[in-house]
């Protein structure tokens, strides 16, 4: 469904807000909580959950405007990648970039994802070339300077003669 | 592939922690899925262990369903049980549960599948353990859960009207399986996002 579709809908199952959502609202406002928020709507610890995940869910797609745009790395149902440079972990979907990153850590990853682009193995190449242009454009540390005076010991007292 | 002499010995004592003293029962909210599900090319374990599971991935546009019982004691009749093979000895492990609902969507959806499907089957302990890997425990995936009772008693006072279900997988090699990905909460999304209905 389109975002101008899922507004207009949601407009309009405003008016059962007080009276009850029907069963096909609350498939509705399921689908949106899952796509939006990436979990299931909790339906215990609340009045009506179902409303507040209307309230949640409304409040959220006119901050964003649009439709989330669904990420080009999808994980598996089942399966979660942990990215410890953010001590992340993800499920679903992967932002591209940390994708990338952890399959380029472990490509055997790929069989956790469900979906990925078809030139993944290319972007993997092109990345990991891109990193190593990095690493060798990265001004190389200054070696700590030699120091040119010797310390000099100081010599013990000559002991007095008797 | 080198051939691997099993030698079954004891590797750690026998005993409880005193600091983390073991609780029984299970909490109220477990999963099910299918057997055929799983993607099992890409199950990954973990390497210290192998009897835990750190992914448990289902092929592409599958998903889990979750399961619920109300009270204090949900599951009751759930086990694990030695069994003598000829040359093995093995498990076999029992998921016990009551639906709490009937007619045609149950029976249709719920009921005709479990009678004749294989099964794996995610439990919560209440006891965690103290490292916490006790606290998912997976049934079923060696062998897959079948069901050994669907019964709808009108009467029963146990199923209020609904159907008591055991399911059971016979000669699991392994005594427990657990679900552990890095963290208990690490571990809960991972399950959570196993029910979702949306890709």
């Amino acid at each position: 469904m389109k975002y101008e579709e899922i507004m207009s809908k949601l407009s309009e199952m405003r008016s059962r807000y007080n009276a009850g959502f029907s069963p096909e609202d609350r498939k509705l406002l399921e689908m949106l909580h899952e796509k939006l928020f990436n979990k299931r709507i909790t339906i215990t610890g609340c009045a009506d959950c179902y409303r507040d995940a209307y309230i949640i869910i409304t409040n959220k797609l006119k901050k964003l405007g649009s439709m989330p745009t669904p990420s080009a790395y999808v994980l598996k149902r089942g399966a979660m990648l942990y990215d410890a440079d953010n001590n992340n972990h993800y499920v679903s979907d992967i932002p591209t970039e940390v994708a990338e990153r952890l399959l380029l850590q472990a490509p055997e990853r790929i069989k956790l994802f469900q979906s990925y682009p078809k030139n993944w193995e290319l972007r993997l190449s092109q990345l990991k070339k891109k990193l190593n242009k990095k690493a060798e454009e990265a001004p190389t540390e200054t070696e700590a300077p030699v120091e040119t005076e010797a310390t000099t010991e100081t010599e013990a007292p000559a002991e007095a003669e008797e | 592939m080198d051939k691997q002499l099993c030698d079954f010995k004891l590797a750690a004592d026998l005993g409880g922690s005193c600091e983390s003293p073991s609780v029984a029962g299970l909490m109220n909210n477990a999963v099910i899925l299918n057997f055929d599900d799983v993607d099992w090319d890409a199950i990954t374990w973990d390497e210290s262990n192998p009897n835990v599971i750190t992914n448990l991935p289902l092929k592409a546009g599958k998903r889990a369903y979750a399961a619920y019982m109300p009270g204090k004691t949900p599951y009751t009749g759930t086990n694990k049980t030695f069994t003598e093979g000829t040359y093995r000895n093995k498990f076999t492990k029992t998921v016990a549960m009551v639906i709490l609902d009937n007619g045609p969507e149950v029976a249709a959806h719920v009921i005709d599948p479990l009678a004749n499907g294989r099964f794996v089957a995610i439990m919560e302990n209440k006891y965690q353990g103290e490292d916490h890997r006790n606290t998912f425990e997976v049934y079923g995936l060696e062998q897959g859960l079948s069901a050994n009772e669907l019964t709808d008693d009108k009467y029963s006072e146990d199923t209020d009207g609904g159907w008591a279900v055991s399911l059971q997988e016979v000669n699991a090699p392994r005594s427990g399986l657990y679900l552990f990905a890095d963290s208990v909460a690490a571990t809960r999304t991972l399950v959570e996002n196993m029910l979702k209905a949306t890709t």
